[in-house]
């Protein structure tokens, strides 16, 4: 099996991708197709990946792929039936332990004239769904995983990259996407059934292009409960966003400074919904108001 | 003076690396305290900070604690975190 490679531009990174699987390499032709540069030798790579065949003894019983990060292998192999999630995590990993020019919270990021939502959450609170939704709304995604914040201009970068869908919401979004835009399904993950659904091609074209945070958004997707938004007081909206933080330990004073300035920053929100267009319609309300809802 | 299970008798002060400026947030009811020693994070009630400006500007905890409401697990557990998070650092007398 022949190996491939390829250079990928995911907005402030450039990647370099090798691997020897048909899923992976079907994948990244379908989902990275947008992001795909001609680099010259000089042109610095900000990370050598590679994802491929397992152990040789293992590829006839339970065929494995593994994650490469500069030669080396930082994971046990998973299911090649997953390879193609593995690189999504895999370089969500590389991302957030080693990228430390940026205050990198777990959050999704969307745009909209200039303005950036940034909604932070828990895995599994319908994060993902949510942004995957506003993003067919006129909203820009920035990425559905990791916000990017300089330290310096406070502007908030992206990655334009699939979004990671999870168990019910891959059908939910079947709605909104074209068929295509759907990877094959990664299943028995430790997150149950994994999607990824290729980012809309305004937002791949764009993922370089950062934005201004306006409104830190926490959510809950609540399938019993009424649509619902109120407003996260400043200083617990500072322990929320540093709780989600990849690197705020390591950033230690300057992670401490940048948080309080996003808090002044910003306004602070939870959203409980249980219907897109509702919750759309509240951001959208919020967005509008200059002071926000008070 | 501060009664513990350690033998000694101790006062508790301010760690001379914490600023109070730097590290420390606040809106209308509640602050967060932040320890660059150990990367941890506290979120409290006003008076806390209070009590810490108090501690920093005359550095008796006996007049400090007066601010702090009188309940004394509260403030025995306030006191073992602060001291945990190496923001208060025991003076042996």
């Amino acid at each position: 099996m022949l190996s491939k490679s390829y250079t990928l531009q995911t907005g402030p990174f450039t990647v370099s991708l090798e691997s020897s699987i048909s899923l992976v390499k079907n994948y990244i032709q379908q989902h990275y197709s947008s992001c795909m540069t001609n680099t010259s030798d000089d042109h610095f790579i900000d990370y050598h990946l590679g994802v491929h065949h397992g152990p040789l003894y293992r590829r006839l019983l339970a065929p494995q792929a593994e994650f490469r990060l500069n030669h080396r292998v930082p994971f046990k192999p998973l299911p090649l039936s997953q390879a193609h999630a593995m690189f999504e995590w895999g370089l969500n990993w590389t991302i957030t332990s080693s990228a430390n020019q940026y205050f990198i919270i777990h959050a999704a990021v969307l745009e909209k004239n200039g303005q950036a939502i940034i909604i932070s959450a828990a895995p599994g609170s319908g994060k993902s769904t949510l942004s995957a939704y506003l993003a067919t709304q006129g909203w820009r995604l920035l990425s559905d995983e990791l916000a990017l914040i300089d330290p310096v201009t406070m502007q908030v970068y992206g990655t334009g990259r699939p979004i990671n869908l999870k168990n019910q919401s891959i059908e939910l979004m079947k709605n909104y996407y074209p068929e295509a835009d759907f990877s094959p399904i990664a299943k028995d993950t430790h997150k149950g059934e994994v999607c990824l659904l290729k980012a809309p091609e305004a937002s791949i074209a764009n993922s370089h292009t950062p934005a201004t945070p306006s409104l830190l958004l926490f959510v809950q997707y609540t399938p019993d409960e009424k649509c619902h938004i109120e407003k996260v007081p400043p200083a617990k909206s500072l322990i929320e966003i540093i709780s989600n933080t990849f690197n705020f330990g390591l950033l230690n004073q300057l992670g401490f400074d940048i948080a309080k300035k996003l808090i002044n920053n910003t306004q602070a929100y939870y959203l409980e919904y249980n219907s897109f267009s509702l919750a759309r319609d509240a951001i959208d309300s919020v967005m509008k108001s200059p002071r926000g809802l008070q | 003076m501060v009664e513990s299970t350690l033998t000694e008798p101790f006062d508790l002060v301010l760690n001379e690396q914490f600023s109070l400026e730097n590290c420390s947030f606040f809106d209308e009811h509640d602050a967060v305290i932040f320890s660059s020693l150990t990367q941890e994070t506290l979120l409290c009630t006003l008076p806390v900070l209070v009590f810490l400006e108090n501690l920093n500007e005359h550095g008796n905890i006996s007049e400090a604690l007066r601010l702090l409401p009188s309940e004394h697990i509260y403030v025995k557990e306030l006191l073992n975190q602060l001291v945990q998070m190496r923001i208060l650092t025991p003076r042996y007398n």
